[in-house]
């Protein structure tokens, strides 16, 4: 329980991240909820809630879902004993008017096992349009297997967050430009510093010496004596 | 004359344009987008030259091409090395040559709406930076594109002034040369002469030296010793 | 300079850091690599003397070929599509009228060496269809509108003056355009596509403009039929009329039209043969299935009729051109493979073949070798599950004393000798499929064709503006007694039907080829093996159904079918789907939907998944601080590119990360102003793309690299289902100096090896940009500039060295595919453009590697000179020795 929460705490940190608001044009967003809780091909989708967000800038919304009845507990539970999957219809109403629906699908058993805490993720194109919404459990691993007991499984706690298009990068030439600048300045200026050890500085100076000294030494009559034997 | 006359005038007028650079880089950067217009179609022109005579591959005007903007527009090269890229609307473009053996400066051209040319360096980092290059172009090769690495020769000198050489070769002079030299009673004249001026100037350090070069004949000496003793 | 210091600056740390990265040395030109040059698929040629063919292709390209051998002489290429070259004329010169678009080119061209001789361009705005007319140095346009007149322009063809004529000719019986066209000075028209229309025709050129009308039945008789119309190659103001696939000669004259009596093909041209005109043929014997030339003399009507040895199981197209002397003819002909042959008269032979569907290539893939016989037969002694000692004795002794037989005779007892693996896995098979459904499968080590195979009336699907045709490997040669196998999908050219073809890459042998009675909407290579190591194909038909191919396969896909995801994408509606498969209650598979993204209006440029056979060795980056931050890979996900219209900001690309299971967008990010080409890699952890950034007139290449952060997530096995952090992105963008047309990044067998990113740019060259140099160096870079990051150059280099084609341009590049050698270090690229270039590439050098260079000799012979050397001082040491005891 207690890793869940520090993983929803890490989730929520980098979803909002990625807050850095850039679009231009603020609006509302309306999202009807419909979800399936039998898997079927053509699967029948039922009401689940209604989502408003006031704001697709600040991401601010309201949540109003109401709570799973007895059967619907039921037919959860054993959609996640089958180990299908759990199928969400997000309506998107946008603020002009216009409707998209999208699909998103997890697994049964990882709802049921994280009691019906889920994330909601509205991600947006660069200029606020509702590009898709993603349905996801906050978990490190799938299925733990754990048992729950069914009255557990009544209220969705769903947290919404909405993820916008970062501005891309750009080259950076201004600090390049600035760097070479400097750089240049500091040469003018002679303030080259030389960080060159002082061996590798002035061998050209020391080893010489070191020769002539040998050399004079060996020049001794007792030191070339005792070398020369 | 008059060509290093105007180079240094563009030389302080480019200052200008820097020192502005850096207060509000933006603003300039901003002011140059581009606006195409397809109104009027032009000319660009230029020669391009081979490099110097005996490096002057046969037939380069077949094997040299021209691309503007990546191959946008092309441009061929006629015997005399003149070219002409034909309708050109009005805008910026980067003209490049291609010659699989040289390489040749890439020339920004720009054609604004009313027909006026101005060619000009490419600076892609700071594009409000001009340098402007005559039109008609004259591109001249920077030289032969190196495509290859050089391979390294074995040489006697790389050979002989490899470190680890030369720290076999010093100690080995030095032990086996020099006593020998020394043995001939002219240079022993000589050096000592030359030890004596030496001893005169740094006796200290000299003396160090002949001390320690005297503690290994010491224990040479002691060596043999051992050794014609076992010898008994 | 300022400028001068700056570029210094770069150039001294590029070259501090390219010389010790790669580049060839001189002497290792062709050592490695080879490279296929190819003009393409010919529209036009003229022989234009015993010594030369002038060819003018769909390409663009305009070259001259070796007569004897079919060489390419030398090659010019013209503006790219939708440009193309509209007429070709060989005289003393080469004159070219190309463009497209209302930009037209005339160009003349020196015969000898193919440079520019003169050249002049002219600009029409209007778009519509013209004819050209070249008639004694008069270049004519001719433009219709259709129901009212034809504008006729002459230019002077060397120079571009325009006479200042601009004649309409009025031609109400212009009605459509098909059943029109230019002959000689002539213009053409048939009133009705039957033999009751009336033929019209008018010397565009002649003052008076006189238009004649013939009815059809006049000139060939009423026969039930449609009735086309066709200008006869290579000659003067003569049509070919054709009812019921057989043609009449007509001969246009200003009084009466000349009607020949013979019956011709639909193919026939028209040679020159001194004063005589001659016309040819090709006609395919059906009783013996062997081409044949039919020549017939126009004037006295001489018939002849030439056995060919030519075969080509694609049958031959048309002629194109053909050039005599007497009765010596020689004849280029192409099939329906794009390949042009020369055939010689009257011998029957054909002197070459060029294969230049080789031009045109859509996929490739590398494909590895199986065993020798030899090593594979050491491989079944361990097969046997038969723990008899006396067996596995007899077979060991039997498998060493053969190999002792090889060693002994230097040959081995093989089928196919020389198409086995090496020790370090360089020498593969490539499968090339080409846009006209011909395979070949080449040899990577010389680029020369193993076999090829020839699919009639296929096509590539044309997938984001791409032609694409899968091609997937089932089982590579890795399991010895079972051949290898691949499949590749391409569509039917008529009904769009999905074509299946599974066949042997290593000898071409065809497993199965199927016509699918369904459009192909997504397929995929199952991950799973069966008992006989064969992966599914899974093919997504249009109507959502699923079909599995083996059909064995179903019963594996049925067992993991919760964990089976396809993913659509539809550039019409600008949707992405995501699905998951069912069992329908029919015993059908099914696809559920099960992730929907709705891009709006933005057209979608690029989906890039990562190589499935790609490798990670470091699962993180060490930091400057010792700890460690962990990559976030994730194999499901896909990149997305898309490029939408903006009022303000004229375009928007929007790059998405999407996990292709989930659907959720891990990242997304927005560019302003920018314009195409836009290119993708997805490779790892990251991304690389490419754009033109419209405000600052530049190429720029961005990076977007993903991290899980300080701990790792699910670090056992990967699951999409399992969020429980999104990846923390580090981008960075550069400034890059080039045009790219295509890019992909390294392959190696392990992933050890550091990645480059091989982009091939319009300039020809192909060069490489080590990823150590994209690599966002995020907050942890510029801190600490001692981590062993390159410090940050707004502006990417492309030094010379880094062309791995150095001076073998290649034009027109489309696409790059790289393969791991299982030597850790390299790394093989095939490029396929209108040329094919293979080479391998190290981009950490090759540290597994003795360097070629390196001296056996002199380590022997140091190594021999020091045992010698210390055996003789031994014995010098002991005389001396004892020399001296006697002392």
């Amino acid at each position: 329980m207690n890793i869940k929460c520090v993983i929803v705490c890490l989730l929520i940190y980098f979803f909002s991240f990625i807050y850095a608001s850039n679009i231009e044009y603020d609006g509302y967003v309306h999202i009807n909820l419909r979800h399936a809780l039998v898997s079927s091909e053509s699967p029948v989708f039922t009401d689940r809630g209604n989502i408003t967000i006031q704001s697709l800038r600040t991401g601010s919304s309201t949540i109003q879902q109401k709570a799973l009845s007895q059967s619907d507990k039921i037919k959860l539970r054993d959609l996640s004993a089958a180990n299908k999957f759990y199928q969400l219809k997000s309506i998107v109403t946008a603020s002009d008017g216009s409707q998209v629906s999208f699909v998103s699908t997890i697994k049964a058993c990882m709802l049921v096992e994280s009691e019906l805490s889920d994330i909601l993720s509205v991600s947006l194109d660069y200029s606020g349009k509702v590009i898709t919404v993603t349905l996801a459990v906050a978990s490190t691993s799938t299925c733990e297997g754990a048992t729950v007991p069914i009255d557990k499984l009544k209220e969705f706690t769903t947290s919404v967050f909405v993820r916008h298009t970062e501005n891309g990068p750009v080259p950076d030439t201004a600090t390049y430009i600035q760097k070479l600048e400097r750089e240049r300045e500091a040469k003018e200026r002679g303030e080259v510093k030389d960080n060159r050890s002082f061996l590798a500085k002035y061998w050209m100076y020391i080893v010489p010496v070191i020769i002539i000294m040998v050399l004079s030494s060996a020049a001794n009559p007792d030191g070339a004596g005792g070398a020369a034997r | 004359m008059t060509k290093t006359a105007v180079n240094l005038e563009m030389g302080a007028s480019f200052l200008l344009i820097l020192s502005l650079l850096f207060t509000s880089t933006f603003c300039i950067e901003s002011s140059i987008e581009d606006d195409t217009e397809t109104q009027g179609r032009y000319l660009i022109e230029g020669k391009v030259f081979p490099s110097e005579q005996p490096f002057t591959p046969a037939n380069w005007q077949a094997n040299t091409r021209l691309h503007i903007n990546g191959g946008e527009f092309l441009g061929f090269v006629k015997e005399d090395g003149s070219f002409i890229i034909h309708n050109v609307p009005s805008g910026s473009y980067i003209l490049e040559v291609l010659h699989p053996e040289f390489s040749y400066e890439p020339i920004r051209v720009e054609i604004n709406s009313k027909g006026k040319f101005r060619a000009r360096k490419v600076n892609h980092i700071q594009t409000s930076v001009v340098i402007q290059v005559p039109y008609p172009l004259k591109l001249k090769p920077l030289g032969k594109t190196r495509y290859f690495q050089i391979r390294e020769q074995w040489r006697v000198t790389d050979f002989l002034f490899n470190p680890m050489i030369l720290m076999m070769i010093l100690p080995l002079i030095l032990i086996m040369i020099l006593p020998k030299m020394l043995n001939d009673p002219e240079t022993k004249k000589e050096m000592e002469q030359i030890g004596s001026l030496t001893k005169f100037e740094m006796p200290e350090v000299s003396d160090l030296v002949t001390n320690f070069l005297a503690g290994t004949s010491q224990t040479q000496q002691i060596k043999k010793t051992s050794k014609s003793k076992k010898r008994q | 300079m300022y400028t001068l210091k700056l570029s210094f600056i770069k150039y001294l740390i590029v070259a501090s850091f390219f010389n010790v990265s790669f580049s060839l040395y001189e002497d290792q030109i062709g050592k490695f690599d080879w490279k296929l040059n190819f003009v393409g698929n010919v529209k036009y040629g003229s022989i234009d003397s015993s010594k030369r063919l002038i060819v003018a292709t769909e390409e663009n390209v305009l070259a001259s070929l070796n007569l004897k051998n079919g060489q390419i002489h030398w090659r010019q290429i013209l503006e790219t599509a939708p440009n193309q070259i509209v007429l070709l004329y060989v005289d003393r010169e080469i004159i070219t009228v190309s463009g497209g678009k209302g930009t037209w080119y005339v160009r003349g061209w020196d015969l000898n060496v193919g440079s520019l001789l003169w050249e002049w361009s002219f600009y029409m705005e209007n778009k519509q269809n013209f004819y050209w007319i070249l008639s004694k140095d008069q270049l004519v346009n001719v433009a219709p509108v259709i129901g009212s007149h034809l504008e006729v322009t002459q230019y002077d063809v060397r120079s571009g003056r325009n006479n200042g004529k601009t004649v309409k000719i009025s031609t109400p019986w212009v009605s459509d355009l098909s059943r029109c066209t230019t002959a000689g000075v002539y213009w053409a028209c048939l009133s009705s596509d039957d033999s009751s229309g009336q033929l019209y025709y008018t010397d565009v050129l002649a003052p008076a403009n006189q238009v004649h009308m013939f009815p059809v039945q006049s000139l060939i008789g009423s026969a039930p039929g449609r009735v086309e119309i066709k200008f006869l190659e290579l000659s003067d103001s003569n049509l070919l009329l054709i009812r019921n696939n057989a043609a009449r000669y007509i001969h246009l004259k200003p009084d009466l039209p000349h009607v020949y009596p013979y019956s011709l093909s639909p193919k026939a041209i028209a040679v020159a043969n001194g004063d005589q005109t001659l016309l040819l043929q090709m006609i395919l014997n059906t009783t013996t299935k062997k081409y044949q030339i039919q020549t017939i003399e126009l004037q006295e009507g001489t018939e002849n009729v030439f056995e060919m040895e030519y075969n080509n199981e694609a049958g031959v197209a048309s002629v194109i051109t053909a050039f005599c002397k007497g009765s010596a003819c020689r004849v280029l002909i192409k099939s329906n493979d794009n390949s042009i042959s020369l055939l010689q008269l009257p011998g029957g032979k054909a002197s070459w073949t060029r294969e230049e569907a080789l031009s045109q290539v859509v996929s490739a893939e590398f494909l590895e070798l199986p065993l020798s016989e030899l090593d594979a037969s050491i491989e079944h002694e361990f097969d046997s599950v038969s723990g008899d000692r006396f067996s596995t004795f007899y077979n060991r002794i039997f498998s060493q004393i053969r190999q002792l037989l090889v060693v002994l005779t230097g040959k081995q007892g093989n089928s196919n000798i020389g198409l086995v693996r090496d020790e370090f896995g360089l020498h593969k098979v490539i499968v090339v499929v080409t846009s006209v459904g011909k395979i070949y499968a080449l040899d990577s080590i010389t680029g020369s064709t193993v076999w090829s195979k020839y699919l009639p009336n296929v096509q590539p699907f044309l997938v984001l503006e791409h032609q694409k045709a899968p091609l997937f490997v089932q089982r590579s040669a890795r399991y010895s007694p079972l051949a290898a196998q691949c499949v590749v999908l391409m569509k039917d050219k008529i009904t769009g039907h999905g074509v299946m073809h599974a066949f042997d890459p290593i000898t071409g042998e065809v497993v199965q080829d199927l016509r699918l009675p369904y459009r192909i909407e997504q397929a995929m290579l199952l991950p799973i093996e069966d008992e006989n190591h064969l992966k599914g194909i899974l093919i997504l038909s249009d109507d959502n159904e699923v079909n599995v191919y083996p059909p064995s396969a179903k019963s594996i896909i049925l067992k993991h079918s919760s964990s089976i995801f396809l993913y659509t994408a539809n550039s019409n509606t600008k949707t992405l789907h995501g699905y998951n498969l069912h069992q329908s209650s029919n015993d059908k598979l099914r696809v559920t939907s099960t992730w929907d993204l709705n891009l709006g209006q933005a057209e979608l440029l690029a989906v890039n998944v990562r190589p499935s056979s790609e490798r990670i060795h470091s699962q993180g980056r060490v930091l400057a601080d010792r700890s460690v931050l962990y990559k976030y890979v994730n194999p499901n996900l896909l990149a997305i590119a898309t490029l939408m219209d903006d009022p303000i900001h004229k375009h928007v690309l929007s790059i998405y990360l999407v996990d292709g299971v989930t659907g959720l967008v891990v990242y997304s990010v927005a560019h302003k102003r920018v314009a195409k080409p836009i290119h993708l890699v997805h490779s790892e952890n990251w991304l690389v793309y490419t754009y033109y950034n419209a405000r600052f007139r530049r190429m720029e290449m961005a990076a977007v690299e993903l991290y899980e952060g300080a701990t790792q997530s699910n670090s056992t096995s990967f699951s999409s289902h399992a969020v429980s952090q999104l990846p923390h992105p580090e981008t960075q963008a550069y400034i890059f100096p080039g045009l790219p047309l295509a890019m992909q990044s390294t392959l190696t067998e392990r992933g050890i090896t550091n990645k480059h990113i091989i982009v091939a740019l319009s300039t020809g060259a192909v060069t490489e940009v080590p990823w150590a140099f994209l690599e966002p160096r995020g907050p942890q870079g510029t801190m600490n500039p001692e981590e062993g990051y390159i410090p940050y150059i707004p502006e990417l280099p492309i030094p010379a060295e880094a062309t791995i084609n150095y001076n073998q341009t290649i034009p027109q590049v489309r696409g790059i595919e790289v393969a791991a050698a299982r030597l850790e270090s390299t790394c093989l690229v095939l490029v396929y453009g209108l040329d094919l270039f293979y080479t391998r590439v190290t981009p950490s050098k090759t540290f597994d590697l003795l360097k070629e260079d390196f001296d056996h000799w002199l380590i022997a012979f140091v190594l021999i000179g020091l045992t010698a050397a210390s055996y003789i001082t031994k014995r010098l040491a002991s005389r001396k020795a004892l020399k001296q005891a006697w002392k």
